[in-house]
């Protein structure tokens, strides 16, 4: 049983982390447009999120840790930013299942909003306003808070599907 | 939950943590350097980076050659093989044609300035969440590139390096507002400062400004560097679209339509050198 599991996370940890490089290259590929207006959907934080609803807290650091370095590598004067952020929203993410909340599509939903919103309130903060740009505050009406609600829609259907094929490698495996 | 704060793993994640937040004040005073995680990591994703761009732009000119094909091919089955064939060969020439028109571009920008030496470089990757259109290129500190330097195409300024790793760099554009860069009208002479602004970057737009009242420029002037340290002299920025009063002071700017159109950029070059080349950062 314990040996059937182990298999079952190897062969999950594989499949999230292909789904995890694929959408990076294609959230980074010049070309990219799920955009709507100036709202662009970051595909990358509900995967995280989703992914540590599935394997808990220390998996999902881990996926955070390493999808954040490679954020880090295309985006602007972001040192370790996405790095830091996503690794702490992996395992938060983990521990609040683990902890607090049942895992289900509802609980789900509500860490893929509450995440959402704290990355790219956090990014506006530390990379926008803090830096003391300008247009601070026009960055966070115009571009951060609907991009936000766009990569939280867009973190329905993932979800779904993720969790589709999490139900295929728990029957295969 | 309290006893994973106890546990080896809490103690590793806030470890990493502390690691990564050390990187970010170190690479905050080294100044524009790519922390050694993402270098790391960069070498092994760019070349995958620069194939994943490239097959984006390989099925969307495939895509153009498919559809211009399909009324052939109902009409007839041997002249559409035909024309496969054919359009692939053209497709082919018409890369080699469009790879040698840039470096013939280049080429004259070389023989009127003898003392640049330029790295050409191509996109791998455009931050589609940037509003400003920043991009990272396939060329390092490996080749010779260097924080700070101009990037430029045959038709002028691109940006500057605002953050180099050994095999790839970041791009920061002209219609960033962290960029500032000494310009003058090319006709009046009347000096400013090129900038980037939000609501002008969203229409691919910039301004010159800190212009004084009594200022000459109109409609339609070209604008180019002024030179001295970071960018070379003469290289042309964009057209005055139009010219309005600044809110806060005396001052006026210009809105400039940049010559190069950053959305479509494929491939650059870098001014690894230039006489006059100084140290400091364009963002200082």
């Amino acid at each position: 049983m314990v040996a059937r599991d182990k298999t079952k996370n190897q062969i999950g940890y594989a499949v999230f982390g292909l789904i995890c490089f694929v959408l990076y290259f294609i959230q980074y590929t010049k070309g990219y447009n799920l955009k709507i207006g100036n709202a662009t959907a970051v595909l990358l934080v509900p995967i995280i999120v989703i992914i540590a609803t599935f394997f808990r807290e220390w998996v999902g650091a881990l996926f955070g840790l390493v999808v954040g370095t490679l954020m880090d590598i295309t985006t602007s004067g972001s040192t370790c930013f996405n790095a830091i952020a996503l690794m702490l929203i992996g395992c938060a993410s983990g521990l609040l299942i683990t902890y607090l909340f049942n895992n289900n599509l509802l609980s789900a939903l509500f860490l893929d909003f509450m995440f959402v919103f704290i990355y790219f309130l956090s990014k506006w903060l530390f990379l926008q306003f803090f830096s003391g740009k300008s247009d601070a505050v026009q960055y966070l009406l115009e571009y951060s808070l609907p991009s936000a609600f766009l990569t939280f829609i867009v973190g329905i259907p993932i979800y779904i599907i993720m969790r589709y094929i999490m139900k295929i490698i728990n029957r295969f495996s | 939950m309290r006893f994973f704060f106890r546990s080896r793993k809490f103690k590793i994640i806030a470890g990493i943590t502390g690691i990564l937040l050390v990187f970010v004040i170190v690479m905050q005073i080294l100044g524009s350097i790519a922390s050694p995680t993402t270098s790391i990591l960069g070498a092994v994703v760019s070349p995958i980076q620069k194939f994943s761009t490239w097959l984006t732009t390989s099925i969307s000119d495939f895509n153009t050659t498919i559809n211009d094909g399909q009324a052939l091919m109902q009409e007839n089955e041997e002249l559409r093989a035909e024309n496969e064939r054919l359009t692939n060969e053209v497709l082919d020439y018409q890369e080699i044609k469009e790879e040698n028109a840039f470096y013939e571009e280049f080429l004259e920008i070389k023989e009127q300035n003898s003392d640049f030496v330029m790295e050409p470089a191509t996109l791998i990757a455009m931050d589609s969440t940037d509003p400003y259109l920043g991009f990272t290129i396939d060329k390092g500190l490996l080749n010779g590139i260097a924080a700070g330097d101009p990037v430029i195409t045959s038709a002028g300024l691109v940006g500057y390096i605002s953050e180099t790793a050994p095999s790839y760099s970041k791009v920061t554009t002209i219609l960033s507002a962290d960029l500032n860069i000494g310009s003058v009208d090319k006709r009046t002479k009347d000096a400013g400062i090129v900038s980037g602004k939000l609501s002008l970057a969203e229409k691919g737009l910039c301004r010159l400004y800190n212009l004084p009242r009594t200022c000459s420029v109109a409609v339609g002037d070209y604008v180019v560097t002024s030179g001295g340290g970071v960018f070379p002299s003469g290289l042309l920025i964009g057209t005055v679209t139009d010219i309005k009063a600044e809110e806060i002071n005396t001052s006026v700017y210009a809105i400039l339509d940049p010559v190069v159109d950053i959305p479509e950029i494929r491939d650059v070059m870098v001014l690894t050198y230039f006489s006059g080349q100084g140290e400091t950062l364009p963002s200082e």
